[in-house]
């Protein structure tokens, strides 16, 4: 047999360890990218065994093959159409019975299955014992592994078992006993479909007949050049229904269930005494009816706390870098190769400098929230803090499960568009996407930050949290009215989810999957924004009318200048009506962080040409001595802010005051007022300022969310959500400003 | 004319005699509160009098219902056994629980509607309709409700009978392991009451109350 590369696969349903077996079988060796046509994740990895490589690939966590999940097809489809040589079916050792009901749906595909019993350790502690070997006979002949993923522990014994596996004389003979009836009338359309080579030649017959039995929607629809053949299925699940009074589904269930009962009797003991876990003691509080909510608050305030004022130091570090050092070493090098003040220089300086800076800026934002997310992810809190959450989501007409995507978006609203893919059901999905972009996402976070210090200074954190209120009350309201109107029809969804043990979040795990989604990012996002930088600064550098030539126009004499004039009126009643506000936001289309970095090169980078002074040249060990000392204070102003957290949190019960730390003693030194900051003062009111901040809230979502939500949720709705994002975001605008004047702040 | 005057003239029309012992029939049968079958009759019967017969019964009751001074229906669907009353001309009929035996006097305007329209459709005189239904009485009903497990409380153990509905909710909830036969116990309500968080094998499952409704369980 000429091997090339064997193939074989993860299963198991979600949570049991699939991904940490995945890293301690493959190592580093890994791709990770998404199934074709799907934004769900696929890993790859390889693997020697004996010398020889072998491809693992990791299939979504499941519960089940049938078609109601995506993941469920993908897993399926795979197993079906690539036949891997083997599959590896993790499952947890604790919870060996529903976790089995996957195997057998994997043994009815007939390939051959090798189960990792994972969770061995946990299993072992609950005093439960578990007869590998009994196991093993009872399942007819497929391997059983003890394995414990955290600590690799199996591993070995598993390559072997894959290898010995892989080869074709092993034989797996489980067969699962199905009700007489229901077995008749499997066997008649699986001798039908023998007779068909089309069709024998890609299912297995059996499985196929027992899918076409469940009704599978989606076999059933792949399967319609055959309308004989599905005719004899309807009328054989008539026959059984008539025979046993129950439905062919219930009987198939019932026939797995039952086999998993033999299969476990004798090979498993598990103490009678049901002990309460540490799990179901922190449930007590965690979920407890009073005090459930406020912890869940509680968690999501940390969360926010975390993504608000945690990353600011780091942000603020990478930020000195690009317009410091890095800055001085690209001029330097210009000067060195002759091309200072050139258009090329220009572009380096104006257009990619602060592009990749937009990109960078954002790293550790997105790094805190996702480290935040992940350990809520994996501590199994996320799972609770949707079922504490569910009454409150389904009065929006949302799933509990929705409150993911929603605090995702806090973050940045991309990877929310993505979260909604936990979400089975196609209206909950596309209803959460919709409702999504109003959450404030990360990147519109600095542009409070700068107009809330250009006008409010300390109270500034009054408008940024009013904002954020903001936005879920919009949502709130979006989503009443969209379920009233739009989705009046529609079944309410179901809400059937694990409730998984909680466990300590492994830090190795949550940075792995916080570098694999940041770095998605910088991919992903990061060119688009970079790219996006660029037009902008061309568009500002060609010449539309006036005086000047390419790369030496005034901004409002440019292409970009032009444009933004022409729009500018529409703005007027919300009183921001300048070119300089219509342009921004015009760049705040391509991603809302830009907006700042337009902001000062529309206002700051004209008073730069004016104070350019000869400041000294710094040397290379400056630079690195300025990039040390900056890094070990932004490391300990983030120690300080994560400190910082208790004290703010406890701040908010009335009356209590207690100080902040103060590391560097530099707190309250904020008299360094950008010269943007300065610039913004003098063009518009305060309240201008709020109304400004307020349409960016809630317009039209930056390019790539757009480019995210047409992958996942077609063109129309992308119509529909930019149409009204728009519109609801000049409404506000116009009732905060018209209303502000009326009531007298409009001074 | 009373009952009593219409049962001996029906008697001695047929050339029967009156006797003391059909006097006591005549008599119970036009006080008895609920129609009465033939050995309800003679039970009582021979209470005032140990030397009545079951046949002096049969024998009455026939003759009395050949001359339509009573009435007899038959109750249970299987038709085993026939009550008597005194002749109303009403189309009473009979519902027998078919758990604890109970039979019900009901009537319906739609009876007389049907004799009419069967009279139509045979060009006929339909004079009597003989009808019975069964079925569960209220009480028993209500005795024998079908729990659902959004219905179990705190702590309490119970067992799947069935799950209801269709569709993908039904297909998940089976697959998770709610099937025929399995223990659930009900953990706890979320803070606002829904979901619910329930142990199935081993592990916790948060339904909403909505789902749950779909579960038919067996306390115990
Ligand atoms: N005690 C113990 N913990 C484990 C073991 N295997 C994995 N874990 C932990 O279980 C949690 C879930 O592991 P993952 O590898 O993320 O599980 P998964 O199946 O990939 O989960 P999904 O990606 O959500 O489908 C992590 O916190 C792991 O550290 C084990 O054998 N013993
Ligand atoms: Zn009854
Ligand atoms: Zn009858």
């Amino acid at each position: 047999m000429a091997v090339s590369s064997m193939k074989i696969a993860l299963a198991g349903n979600p949570n049991v360890g699939k991904s940490t077996l995945f890293n301690a079988l493959t190592g580093s060796k890994q791709h990770v990218g998404n199934w074709p046509g799907k934004t769900v994740e696929k890993k790859e990895g390889q693997l020697y065994i004996a010398g020889q490589e072998v491809i693992v690939v990791d299939l979504p966590g499941t519960y089940s093959l049938t078609a109601y999940s995506i993941e469920e097809v993908i897993s399926r489809d795979f197993i079906v159409h690539e036949r891997p040589g083997v599959v590896v079916a993790v499952v947890d050792a604790v919870n060996l019975e529903r976790n089995l009901y996957l195997v057998t749906q994997l043994l009815e595909l007939q390939v051959p299955v090798v189960i990792a019993l994972n969770m061995s350790d946990i299993a072992q502690s609950r005093g439960f014992h578990i007869d590998t070997g009994k196991l093993s006979v009872q399942l007819g002949g497929v391997p059983v592994i003890k394995t414990i993923g955290t600590r690799g522990v199996g591993v070995d014994a598993l390559k072997t078992a894959i290898q010995q596996l892989a080869s074709p004389t092993v034989k797996q003979a489980a067969s699962i006993d199905y009700d007489p009836n229901l077995e008749r009338e499997i066997q008649q359309l699986e001798a039908t479909i023998q007779a068909i080579p089309a069709l024998a030649g890609q299912y297995v017959p059996r499985w196929l007949a027992i899918k076409l039995l469940e009704e599978d929607e989606d076999i059933v629809a792949r399967l319609s050049a055959y309308p004989a053949l599905l005719t004899q299925a309807t009328e054989a699940a008539g026959r059984i229904e008539a025979a046993t009074d129950d439905d062919a589904e219930t009987l198939i269930t019932d026939g797995r269930y039952g086999f998993i009962n033999t299969v476990i009797s004798g090979a498993l003991y598990r103490p009678q005494v049901a002990v309460e876990t540490r799990s179901d003691k922190l449930d007590r509080i965690l979920t407890h009816k009073y005090y459930g909510v406020p912890i869940f608050l509680l968690m999501m305030w940390v969360v926010f706390q975390m993504t608000a004022n945690v990353s600011a130091p780091m942000l603020d570090w990478v930020d000195g870098i690009i317009s410091g050092p890095i800055t001085h070493w690209v001029t330097a090098l210009l000067g060195l190769l002759g091309l200072e003040s050139t258009w090329v220089s220009s572009l380096l300086l104006d257009g990619v400098i602060p592009g990749v800076g937009g990109v960078l800026v954002f790293v550790p934002v997105l790094t805190t929230l996702y480290l935040a997310i992940g350990a809520l992810e994996d501590s199994g809190y996320m799972a609770r803090a949707a079922f504490v959450m569910d009454r409150v989501m389904r009065a929006m007409g949302l799933h509990g499960k929705s409150f993911l995507p929603m605090l995702v978006g806090f973050g940045c609203t991309v990877p929310a568009v993505y979260a909604t893919r936990t979400l089975e059901n196609e209206s909950d999905r596309k209803l959460t996407g919709f409702l999504v972009t109003f959450m404030s996402c990360g990147a519109r976070l600095p542009v409070y930050l700068v107009i809330g210090a250009a006008f409010f200074g300390a109270r500034s954190g009054n408008l940024i949290f009013g904002l954020y209120i903001l936005g879920i009350a919009i949502a709130l309201l979006t989503g009443w009215g969209l379920k009233r109107t739009v989705y009046r029809n529609k079944p309410p969804q179901p809400f059937v989810m694990e409730l998984p043990p909680y466990r300590a979040p492994r830090l190795r795990d949550v940075w792995r999957q916080t570098w694999e989604r940041t770095s998605e990012f910088v991919r992903k996002a990061g060119t688009i924004i970079l790219f996006s930088t660029m037009v902008i600064w061309l568009l500002m550098a060609i010449p539309a009318r006036g005086e000047g030539e390419f790369n030496d126009v005034a901004p409002e004499n440019s292409v970009f200048g032009v444009v933004s004039q022409v729009a500018a009126p529409i703005f007027e009643p919300a009183g921001f009506g300048d070119w300089q506000a219509t342009g921004s936001l015009i760049t705040g289309f391509v991603a809302k962080e830009v907006i700042i970095g337009s902001l000062s090169q529309i206002y700051v980078g004209e008073a730069e040409t004016v104070d350019a002074v000869d400041e000294p040249m710094p040397t290379l060990t400056e630079d690195a001595a300025f990039i040390g000392s900056s890094f070990v204070d932004a490391a300990v102003l983030t120690v300080q802010e994560v400190v910082n957290i208790v004290p703010r949190t406890l701040n908010l019960v009335p009356f209590v005051q207690i100080p902040e730390a103060d590391f560097l003693g530099i707190a309250g030194d904020e008299a360094d007022t950008t010269a943007l900051e300065a610039a913004l003062t003098q063009a518009y009111t305060p309240l201008a300022a709020v109304a400004f901040s307020v349409f960016i809230l809630l317009y039209t979502p930056c390019m790539a969310t757009v480019a995210a939500m047409r992958q996942e949720f077609g063109r129309q709705f992308v119509f529909y959500q930019i149409a009204y994002t728009f519109g609801i975001a000049w409404l506000a605008a116009v009732v905060v400003f018209q209303g502000g004047t009326l009531l007298g702040f409009g001074g | 004319m009373t009952f009593q005057q219409q049962a001996r003239d029906a008697i001695r029309d047929s050339g029967g005699r009156i006797t003391p012992q059909r006097e006591i029939l005549f008599d119970l049968l036009s006080h008895v509160e609920e129609d009465i079958d033939a050995d309800g009759l003679y039970r009582l019967a021979a209470q005032q009098d140990p030397n009545i017969s079951l046949p002096t019964v049969y024998r009455t009751l026939n003759t009395l219902e050949d001359a339509e001074v009573i009435a007899s229906q038959y109750v249970s669907t299987d038709h085993e056994r026939k009550v008597y009353r005194v002749n109303d001309k009403k189309d009473v009929f009979h519902f027998t629980c078919s758990r604890c035996g109970k039979v019900t006097q009901v009537t319906s305007h739609l009876v007389d509607k049907l004799r009419q329209e069967l009279g139509s459709q045979i060009g006929a005189d339909v004079l009597t309709v003989c009808m019975c239904a069964g079925g569960l009485c209220e009480d028993c009903r209500k005795e024998a409700q079908i729990m659902t497990l959004d219905q179990l409380q705190n702590g309490q153990p119970a067992k799947v009978v069935k799950i209801t509905g269709k569709g993908a909710v039904r297909r998940r909830l089976m697959d998770m392991g709610l099937v025929r036969g399995v223990q659930v116990e009900m953990v706890k309500a979320a803070p606002m009451g829904d979901p619910v968080d329930y142990l199935v094998r081993g592990y916790h499952l948060s339904l909403r109350k909505s789902e749950a409704q779909m579960i038919e369980i067996d306390l115990g």
